[in-house]
């Protein structure tokens, strides 16, 4: 991600966090950044079915999950987020992972509700844009990490909707997808916010999303993108 | 035949050749009456004292001699028809294995001394017909030297002196009977070696059929079965020791040094993030990506141990066993026998590995005060071994580290014993071919 400042122009409100990591180090970590950040870890839990009980409990502002966790160590988070999404629809879930896997993302998007993030870890280092996308994640937007959208974009087949898109609108649908707001891609692609607004707005006609919620259509237009 | 061989021509070696292959089969021949009547009660002998044995508690390695004796009649067959025709096709060794009723090859010894009986009967007695008439046709004229005049017609009957066929063959004169018994002779001579030749053939063929081991043969693809299977196994126990070491290598780096980066990285980002306005957060958020670097250098280092120990490349398994004891956190002390020459690093490895393994299994369950790190190699065998005196209790379960040991272990062709019965004390050994 590059930088991008906060959609809103408020300062970011206090979030309750829920902190999902097997491995105390890290757990720790985040622990750490959030708090001094001023938002509220309400629990810390190391493994899925805490995570899945932490939610339903807590019902927090957003989640930060780690991929990986015990007893199998190898995709527990994920599922367990998916779970506590089926249990609380919509519930803001930002997950990590040492390792971007396309299919994974796909498992988190298939729900349509948005409030989604998929970020490599590493992307912490950067506190002030993870925060950032922790804050968009907890307010409904869809983040994902610029390697996911690359690994996806990879596999996809030629000859689809998207076809009719021209190249500068294929572009703002991609840094949508990352989780960009329009006032960051504006800066990004040096274009005015009415052009942007434009473009989108083609965009949405084009891949033929009705006007509604725009938030909604955002999402809705990510997933066509990615084709989940 | 000798009286005909003494005339050397062209040709004689053949002659010769003929006359012994001849006498070699007749003499066969008019012995296989009594080998096969010995032979049969041999058998029958070894079968009953076999089945009585059996039958008696504790008589079973009796009854393994007796069946085995029952089977000797087929091999003083089988030797004295190898002596007189080659035979092909079959095999008839003796097996180290234990003999029992259930050998199909006694039951087959058995066929045949009864099956060759008759066969044995008629063929002895043409041959020793044959020979008989040949031999007194032919000594005729020696016999009736001095006898002179006329004599009365010669006449062959067959039949008793009341009811028989009688043909008159005239030969009044002793010169006559002289040529007509030498005719006689030679022709039943000449063709004794036809005859012998079949009759030899038939005993053959008897004996190829039913004393040719079939079963040993059977054994001995089994045994080449069985080998394949453990070739097989060892292919595959090789295969998936490396599958769950490379899975247990990328844990390892996913849980340690690659945790250390991450959270080194993030420390580096708050620093960054409060450098301006909260520098006391920052700096303690670089004391701490210190701490984490230095963490994550000995992660690696403890890692790129576990996988090629440098000091078992360096120096050998006796002293990278000196390092694991020295590394040990419970008291160990090492028992090594002399071994006076680099093994195979493969076998290294894995010894290396399993004494690393059982230690740390030690040092995190066992409970122990202290313990014995043991290593041999003698007779193309290298044993190491580990005792405690801690609790016990231990197994190589599924997913335990040992277990892939034992798959690296068995992919050489060795084993890992665990004995570790409850309240101790532990022994891992594991022993491994060394050439």
């Amino acid at each position: 991600m590059s930088v991008i400042p906060a959609p809103r122009g408020a300062a970011p409100r206090r979030l309750r966090i829920v902190v999902a990591d097997d491995a105390v180090l890290l757990r720790e970590g985040l622990v750490r950044l959030l708090a001094e950040d001023g938002h509220e870890v309400v629990a810390a839990v190391g493994d899925g079915p805490g995570l899945v009980e932490a939610v339903s409990v807590y019902r927090p502002d957003v989640s930060v999950v780690d991929v990986r966790m015990p007893p199998t160590h190898t995709d527990e988070g994920l599922r367990a987020a998916i779970t506590a999404r089926q249990l609380l629809p919509g519930a803001p879930v930002l997950v990590l992972s040492q390792y971007v896997e396309a299919s994974y993302a796909a498992d988190l998007l298939a729900d349509g509700a948005g409030s989604v993030g998929y970020l490599l870890k590493d992307r912490v280092a950067k506190v002030a844009e993870f925060l950032d996308a922790l804050d968009r994640v907890a307010h409904g937007a869809t983040v994902l990490d610029p390697q996911v959208v690359a690994h996806l974009l990879a596999g996809r087949r030629q000859g689809d909707r998207l076809e009719a898109l021209t190249a500068r609108e294929r572009q703002l649908l991609a840094l949508m997808a990352e989780g960009y707001s329009n006032a960051a891609i504006a800066r990004e692609l040096n274009l005015s916010g009415s052009a942007v607004e434009k473009h989108i707005g083609n965009i949405f006609t084009k891949l033929d999303l009705p006007p509604d919620d725009t938030q909604h259509r955002r999402v809705r237009a990510v997933l066509a993108y990615l084709r989940v | 035949m000798a009286e005909i061989a003494a005339v050397r021509r062209p040709g004689a070696g053949f002659v010769v050749g003929v006359g012994r292959r001849t006498l070699m089969e007749s003499l066969y021949l008019l012995t296989a009456p009594v080998t096969a009547v010995g032979g049969a009660l041999l058998t029958v002998c070894g079968m009953c004292a076999g089945t009585i044995s059996s039958l008696i508690p504790g008589g079973s390695p009796v009854a393994a001699r007796a069946w085995a004796s029952a089977r000797w009649s087929g091999d003083i067959e089988w030797w004295r028809i190898n002596k007189v025709r080659p035979l092909t096709g079959g095999l008839r060794s003796r097996t180290k294995e234990a003999a029992a009723a259930s050998d199909p090859g006694l039951w087959l010894d058995m066929a045949h001394t009864v099956v060759v009986f008759p066969v044995v009967v008629i063929a002895s007695a043409v041959t020793g017909i044959m020979w008989f008439v040949g031999i007194a046709t032919l000594s005729y004229p020696l016999r009736n030297m001095g006898a002179n005049g006329p004599l009365k017609p010669m006449t062959l009957y067959a039949g008793s002196p009341h009811s028989h066929v009688a043909l008159s063959l005239g030969f009044t004169t002793p010169t006559q009977r002289m040529w007509f018994a030498i005719t006689v002779g030679v022709a039943t001579l000449a063709s004794l070696p036809l005859v012998t030749r079949v009759c030899v053939a038939v005993q053959a063929g008897l004996a190829q059929v039913l004393l040719s081991d079939m079963s040993a043969l059977h054994r001995r693809i089994r045994g080449l079965e069985r080998d394949r299977e453990t070739a097989r196994a060892q292919a595959v126990a090789a295969v998936t020791a490396e599958a769950q070491a490379l899975r247990r290598l990328e844990r390892d780096i996913h849980d340690g040094p690659q945790q250390r980066l991450v959270r080194l990285a993030m420390e580096l980002g708050r620093a960054q993030h409060h450098f301006e306005r909260r520098p006391e957060l920052a700096r303690e958020a670089l004391a701490d990506a210190l701490v984490q670097t230095r963490e994550a250098l000995e992660e690696l280092r403890a890692l790129s141990r576990g996988i090629a120990p440098p000091i078992l490349a360096d120096r050998g398994l006796r002293d990278a066993l000196g390092a694991l004891a020295e590394r040990c956190v419970v008291p160990a002390e090492v028992d090594a026998g002399p071994v006076n020459r680099r093994l195979d690093a493969a076998v290294e490895t894995a010894a290396y590995f399993v004494v690393a393994e059982a230690l740390t299994n030690l040092a995190k369950h066992a409970h122990a005060g202290r313990c014995t790190i043991g290593l041999r190699c003698a007779e193309g065998t290298l044993r190491v071994w580990v005792t405690d005196d801690g609790v016990g209790g231990a197994t190589s379960a599924k997913g335990h580290g040992l277990r892939g040991l034992e798959d690296r272990v068995r992919a050489l062709g060795g084993n890992v014993v665990v004995a570790s019965p409850e309240g101790g004390p532990t022994t891992v050994s594991a022993e491994l071919p060394c050439r």
